[in-house]
């Protein structure tokens, strides 16, 4: 196909971006640029660019997983898989995509989650699939109220000060995490199918075994909540089409997210503990698994997936 | 060797006590290094910390 087939007609001033037609029977994904591509005029098929992994950013209906995702009050995450809650349909990700404020036990001033995320151009008025239905609250490390561990840390300074030294002493309260996880529930008429979204646009095929969410990384290790610790948290979730397992270490792991894509790792570790920068503090997280593996912001969400075996 | 408990802090951002792997900022210590070492430690060095992404 060439791009002469597509005609632009009009564009979209608070998206910044073109509207596109496509003819039937030419895919909406292969456009030369990104784009809010419609089949009959404003029947809104996809906004997309055809380059790797960038058209996860766009308008993605039915929704799939792997991609741009986020409370309307963040900038993006990624849409990590489906469960059921009850009767109803929930979305799965990370509670700091889900909410503006992950360490709060309560829900977000604006429970609107956009498909894509504010930064890919989501908007609440035409892109909210889900309203947030709850999040584990990630506990940061905070100094302490315990007035006996005040006094001791007051004991040391005021020793610290006799002797000259210039060190000082803080009493911090260093609870531990286990998952960063966080549900929303999908609004009726928004369709979806619980797959995950490959590079090229067309469903990757998972091995169906689930080993949680990344929600973390350095760029070259990434940090994932365990499935099997997100249901003892969420006992009547029920993951729709996938099994939680166990990761053993040197297994072979695939996630595919909003910015790097879908990526290949190695486990090289199933009982982690790790210290994780949240922008606002931090948190020490226990019981986590990390892979060996590319990541990037804009992933937390992914799900992640024992790879196929060849 | 293996008497005093390896904790999170400072340069060491992340821990198995399991398979005894330490993850180390790089740029850490050389007494970091050493103690790590003595415990039986395998390290792994880090260009940065864990950001939630």
């Amino acid at each position: 196909m060439t791009p002469t087939h597509y005609r632009v007609i009009g564009y979209a001033r608070d998206l910044d971006l073109p509207i596109i037609y496509v003819p039937p029977g030419l895919n909406p994904m292969s456009i030369g640029r990104e784009a809010i591509v419609v089949d009959e005029p404003f029947r809104i098929l996809v906004a997309s660019t055809p380059l790797s992994a960038s058209h996860r950013t766009g308008r993605v209906r039915p929704l799939v997983a792997g991609v741009s995702i986020g409370n309307i009050l963040i900038t993006a995450g990624t849409l990590g898989w489906f469960g059921t809650m009850g009767d109803g349909v929930v979305l799965i990700s990370n509670a700091h995509v889900f909410t503006n404020k992950p360490e709060s036990p309560y829900p977000p001033a604006n429970p609107a989650i956009v498909q894509p995320g504010s930064i890919d151009g989501g908007m609440a008025s035409i892109d909210t699939v889900a309203l947030y239905h709850s999040h584990i609250p990630v506990k940061m490390i905070d100094e302490s109220d315990c007035p006996v561990s005040k006094a001791v840390v007051s004991g040391l300074n005021a020793v610290s000060r006799l002797l000259g030294r210039k060190t000082r002493f803080t009493a911090v309260v260093e609870p531990t995490n286990k998952v960063d996880v966080a549900l929303a529930t999908l609004r009726k008429g928004i369709q979806y199918n619980p797959l995950v979204m490959g590079d090229d646009g067309k469903p990757f095929g998972t091995s169906g075994e689930l080993v949680g969410l990344l929600f973390a990384g350095t760029g070259e290790i990434y940090v994932v909540s365990k499935a099997v610790n997100i249901l003892k948290y969420y006992p009547h979730l029920r993951l729709i089409g996938a099994e939680a397992v166990d990761a053993k270490i040197g297994d072979r792991v695939v996630k595919c997210g909003r910015t790097t894509g879908c990526t290949e790792g190695e486990v090289i570790s199933t009982d982690a503990v790790v210290k994780v920068n949240y922008g606002t503090g931090y948190a020490v997280f226990e019981d986590v698994v990390l892979v060996r593996g590319k990541s990037a912001g804009g992933d937390s969400g992914s799900s992640v997936w024992l790879a196929r075996q060849q | 060797m293996g008497l005093r408990k390896v904790k999170l802090g400072g340069d060491v951002v992340g821990l198995d006590n399991t398979e005894k792997i330490a993850f180390v900022l790089r740029g850490a210590s050389k007494k970091t290094i050493k103690r790590l070492s003595e415990e039986g430690y395998r390290i792994i060095f880090l260009d940065s910390e864990f950001k939630a992404w």
